[in-house]
C-alpha cells in the first residue's frame, strides 16, 4: 500500500522520490521508469476498480503519459502521489463518461444472468461479481470515495486532496456509499 | 507514521454495521490483473516520443522554495538598477584633484596674486572705495 506522504523518503533500492522527480524534469526518462514501477500497481488497481478490466492497460499507460507530460506543471512535487492519483481519477472519469451507455447495457445483462445461488466453491466468485456490480451501482463520485478509502487504503484527508473536495464531503460520501452498498448486497441476498 | 494514524482515525469513526460492509468489500473485491511486462516498455517508448512541454529552467523553479525563487529574480533587478545609479552618483559628485591639477591650480593662484600685488595700477582699489563713499 502506498502512502501519499512518502515523497521525501529514500527507498532502500533506489533514489528518493524527490530526486527522481527532479531528474524527470531534466528529461531523464529512466527516472520516470522507476516512478512508474513504484506507482503502477496502485494506479492500475484504482483504474481497475473504477473502470473495469477491458481498457486497463491503455488507461494505465495514459495516466503515466499524462503525468510525464504534465510534470513541469506540477505545483508541489512533495504531493506527487496525490497529483498522480488525481490524474488517474480524471482519466477514469473521462472513460466512465464515454463508456456510460455500454456499462448500463452490461449491467442489465449481468443482472439478468444472476438468478440462482451458485455452488459453494463458486461462492467467492459470486461475491466478487456482487462487489463489482455493487460498486458500479453507486454513483461515480460516491464509488470513487469508497474505492479510494476502503479498498486502496487512502485516508479521508488524502482523498479530499485528490478529488479537490472538503474532507466533510468525503466523510458523508463514504458513509452513504457504504449504506448504499449494504442495501444492494441485501437485495442480492447477502446478509451482513 | 502519519498515514497509519490517519487511517486508524478514519476506521475508528465507522459504525460496526459499516465495518461489516467494508470487511465484505475487502474480502471479495477482485484484484486487478497483473500488468503484462510489455506494458512498461510500451509506456517508456511512448514517453520517449513525447517530450515534456515546458523548458527545464521554468520547470526547475517549482522545485525550490519561494525565497530562493524570489532571490533569483531580485538579484538581477538589483544589479540592473544599482549599476546606473552608482555611475550617475559618481558622475555628479565632485572629483578629487589629481596631483598635477593641484600643482597647476596652486601655480595659477600664485601668479594671479603676484600680478595683483606688484601692479602699479591701483585704480581698482579706488573704484572699490568710491562704491562705499
Amino acid at each position: 500500500m502506498v502512502s501519499i506522504d512518502r515523497a521525501k523518503k529514500r527507498q532502500p533500492s533506489g533514489e528518493s522520490e524527490h530526486d527522481l522527480i527532479c531528474q524527470c524534469l531534466r528529461g531523464d526518462s529512466e527516472s520516470f521508469r522507476q516512478i512508474y514501477q513504484r506507482y503502477q500497481r496502485q494506479v492500475r488497481s484504482i483504474l481497475f476498480r473504477l473502470c473495469g478490466e477491458s481498457q486497463l492497460d491503455d488507461l494505465t499507460q495514459e495516466v503515466f503519459l499524462r503525468a510525464w507530460k504534465g510534470l513541469p506543471k506540477m505545483q508541489n512535487p512533495e504531493r506527487f502521489a496525490a497529483w498522480l492519483y488525481r490524474i488517474a481519477w480524471n482519466i477514469a472519469t473521462d472513460y466512465r463518461r464515454g463508456a456510460a451507455q455500454t456499462r448500463s447495457r452490461l449491467e442489465s445483462l449481468s443482472q439478468q444472468t444472476q438468478t440462482q445461488t451458485p455452488a459453494p466453491d463458486l461462492m467467492h466468485l459470486h461475491y466478487q461479481d456482487l462487489v463489482q456490480r455493487g460498486l458500479a451501482h453507486l454513483s461515480f463520485d460516491h464509488g470513487s470515495v469508497l474505492i479510494l478509502h476502503d479498498l486502496e487504503g487512502l485516508s479521508q484527508n488524502q482523498i479530499a486532496e485528490i478529488l479537490a473536495i472538503p474532507a466533510g464531503t468525503v466523510k458523508s460520501r463514504l458513509s452513504r456509499s457504504r449504506l448504499a452498498l449494504k442495501q444492494f448486497l441485501h437485495q442480492q441476498g447477502v446478509q451482513l | 507514521m502519519k498515514y497509519s494514524s490517519e487511517r486508524s482515525d478514519d476506521q475508528s469513526e465507522s459504525t460496526p454495521e459499516e465495518a461489516r460492509v467494508v470487511e465484505f468489500l475487502q474480502l471479495h473485491s477482485p484484484s486487478p490483473p497483473i500488468a503484462p511486462p510489455r506494458l512498461e516498455n510500451q509506456m517508456m517508448a511512448a514517453v520517449s516520443e513525447q517530450p515534456q512541454q515546458l523548458p527545464v529552467t521554468r520547470i526547475q523553479s517549482t522545485l525550490y522554495p519561494l525565497w530562493q525563487r524570489w532571490l533569483a529574480y531580485a538579484m538581477p533587478v538589483a544589479v540592473m538598477v544599482g549599476l546606473p545609479l552608482f555611475w550617475l552618483g559618481r558622475a555628479l559628485s565632485p572629483q578629487p584633484l589629481t596631483a598635477t591639477e593641484y600643482v597647476q591650480l596652486e601655480a595659477f593662484l600664485e601668479t594671479n596674486w603676484e600680478d595683483l600685488s606688484t601692479s602699479r595700477d591701483r585704480s581698482w582699489i579706488s573704484d572699490l572705495s568710491h562704491q562705499y563713499d
